[in-house]
């Protein structure tokens, strides 16, 4: 009994916060969509320096006297854009090395594998640091350079997908009356592990935006256009602690984390959704109690 | 079984070597631009002549197979690449560093792998319990928060706020007389460095420790291990941990150079003279050499703590095959 209604507030928990993360991430993507509806002040209007939060700026002036919180949401578009897209092209790299390298045998298959695996290992960020330092630092540079390194993680979750799907009975069945193998592979297989794909979207889109953010606190890639990571490096680097302007220098962090805390119960939401469907079918019900309230556990880390 | 697995590890490493090799000896000289500007960092300011005898100093006269032996060779004997901004061998420079870093990167990951270890396994254990639902709600929390965020808010908080703790570098201007203190003053430098650190790295390692106890907790030979009446430390250290602590090992061992990736940020932020600092200053100055031979470090350094890993995996493990969970 009491083991029902813990899973029951469970439920309820992963939905409201499902709810909030929805809210957050609309919000963030209005600001990104109509910055100019929304923001106060025009971006690059010069007030007094440094001021202190108050009505007329909530959240302040920077050191050249911007207001900080209509630079924040003109700068959530170029955040929001590179995560999205850099996760678009790590899902369809991702998804493509996972098919092939669940399918394939042999060679192909080792070589692929030991592919992925190698880039799962090495850290992201000091990669990324050195490939973006030899691109010249637009904004699609960074997309660039996140895609070329972040699509491992999606790619291992999709083979584990592909291998379970291969070894079904329907798929044996296709071998055996000898269709083709391109044809079972992208008719039939690719659709099924599609679910895999789609639910490593949203982590992707969560640990780009990340990588991203620390990149653009690191000056790579700074010399496009302003994000939330490239306004911390300028809060940094204008002495916003020294002069204790928590506001400018905390602000931006804040937002990041409001976006990938968003992303993460999205996320997990659908996995809890996802392994319920899958457990129902299977009608596995021990194992579905320990998936539903499972983390994920995301194979990358974006933080470095 | 075993063998096949040793093999197979040992084998990943070389070719992940190879292919880091191939990666940062390729990079300069193919990608567009200079690649006289990317051996050695430079910008403009640079005459002509002065020009030609760095190209000839490089190699980069020679044909590409004479550049990529020369490059193996300067290599082994710890020549990592010639910098413009320093002036001399990136190695040399690097070999200043690199202490500083793992002095705040060594106690992070011993810290972080007992916390998650420890934390991991017990919630994990009872999981949806009260003390699950805290702690891992706090380290989804902390899992979130961008490094560099969490380490500026320690700092303003402890630092400048409350005055508790140094704002950065690793000893005070003026070190206190006596070892004693010295040693103290030192501690009171790294506190907030490797907190940051440990802060995270610790919750993707918790995450993973959590999801494979909570799977072993219905397992029989759990369930009978309670009816026998054994305490739960010995529950979890002689029953849970052997049988599904492979994952958490085998992360543990690329943690580390997560961990020397992540302290790029931390160090940055807290005015500390080693390899980060070195790397978030080399971004700046494009200073190629410096940014290729950091990352070649960190590289190395996850590839030999992941065949350590491998190895410590198949010498603790009673069974292989359970390592597939994710």
């Amino acid at each position: 009994m009491k083991k029902s209604a813990s899973l029951k507030l469970n439920r309820v928990l992963s939905a409201v916060l499902f709810a909030l993360g929805i809210a957050v991430l609309a919000v963030f993507i209005l600001f990104a969509i109509a910055p100019d509806a929304i923001a106060p002040y025009n971006p690059k209007l010069s007030f007094d320096t440094f001021l202190e939060p108050s009505a007329e700026h909530i959240l302040g002036t920077n050191n050249l006297g911007y207001d900080i919180l209509s630079e924040l949401i003109h700068a959530s578009r170029t955040t929001l854009t590179v995560g999205l897209l850099s996760a678009l092209v790590c899902t369809f790299i991702g998804t493509i090395a996972g098919v092939v390298a669940g399918c394939a045998k042999g060679l192909t298959g080792e070589i692929l594998n030991g592919f992925i695996n190698f880039f799962i290992i090495i850290p992201m960020l000091p990669l990324a640091i050195v490939i973006g330092a030899y691109l010249s630092g637009g904004a699609l540079d960074t997309v660039l350079t996140i895609s070329l390194i972040g699509w491992c993680g999606t790619a291992r979750a999709v083979k584990a997908k592909t291998e379970k799907v291969k070894n079904s009975p329907y798929i044996r069945l296709m071998r055996g009356l000898g269709f083709s193998r391109m044809r079972i592979l992208f008719r039939h297989v690719l659709p099924n592990v599609l679910d895999v794909a789609a639910a490593r979207y949203i982590t992707s889109v969560a640990s780009c935006i990340l990588l991203e953010s620390t990149l653009g606190f690191l000056g790579v890639g700074a010399a496009g256009s302003m994000s939330w990571g490239v306004m911390i490096n300028y809060a940094y680097k204008f002495g916003g602690l020294a002069r204790g302007a928590y506001n400018w220098l905390l602000a931006p962090g804040v937002c990041i984390m409001l976006l990938e805390l968003a992303f993460h119960f999205i996320s997990r939401f659908i996995e809890d959704r996802l392994s319920a469907v899958r457990d129902g079918r299977s009608k596995k019900a021990s194992g579905g109690a320990i998936g539903a309230d499972g983390y994920a556990v995301a194979g990358e880390n974006s933080k470095g | 079984m075993i063998r096949k697995k040793l093999t197979g590890s040992i084998a990943f490493s070389i070719v992940a070597l190879t292919l880091i090799l191939l990666v940062n000896f390729f990079l300069p000289r193919l990608m567009p631009g200079d690649p006289l500007a990317f051996l050695i960092g430079s910008d403009e300011g640079i005459s002509e002549e002065e020009y030609n005898e760095y190209y000839h100093a490089m190699g980069l006269d020679k044909p590409i197979g004479e550049q990529f032996a020369d490059y193996l060779d300067n290599l082994f004997h710890g020549r990592l690449g010639y910098s413009y901004h320093h002036g001399r061998d990136v190695g040399e420079v690097l070999k200043e560093k690199l202490p500083r870093t793992l002095l705040i990167a060594f106690p992070a990951w011993i810290i972080s792998a007992l916390i998650a270890l420890l934390l991991g396994i017990y919630a994990g254990y009872r999981r949806r319990g009260l003390f699950d639902r805290l702690t891992s709600g706090a380290m989804v929390v902390a899992d979130t928060a961008p490094t560099f965020l969490m380490a500026m808010l320690l700092l303003i908080v402890f630092a400048y706020e409350l005055n508790w703790l140094p704002f950065g570098a690793l000893n005070s201007a003026i070190a206190p007389e006596g070892a004693l203190s010295a040693f103290a003053d030192r501690l009171r430098h790294l506190v907030l460095p490797v907190l940051t650190i440990v802060l995270a790295s610790t919750p993707k390692k918790y995450l993973l420790m959590r999801s494979a106890a909570a799977k072993a907790a219905d397992e029989k030979y759990i369930v009978y291990a309670r009816a026998r009446g054994l305490s739960t430390p010995a529950v979890l250290f002689r029953h849970v941990f052997p049988n599904v602590g492979q994952p958490f090992i085998a992360m543990l061992g690329t943690g580390f150079g997560k961990i020397l990736s992540g302290s790029i940020v931390v160090e940055m932020i807290f005015s500390i003279d080693g390899m980060g600092t070195l790397v978030s200053r080399a971004i700046t100055d494009l200073d190629y050499p410096v940014l290729q031979a950091a990352f070649m470090i960190i590289a190395l350094s996850v590839i030999a703590s992941n065949l350590i890993a491998d190895l410590i995996c198949l010498l603790i493990g009673p069974r292989q095959g359970g390592a597939e969970s994710l």
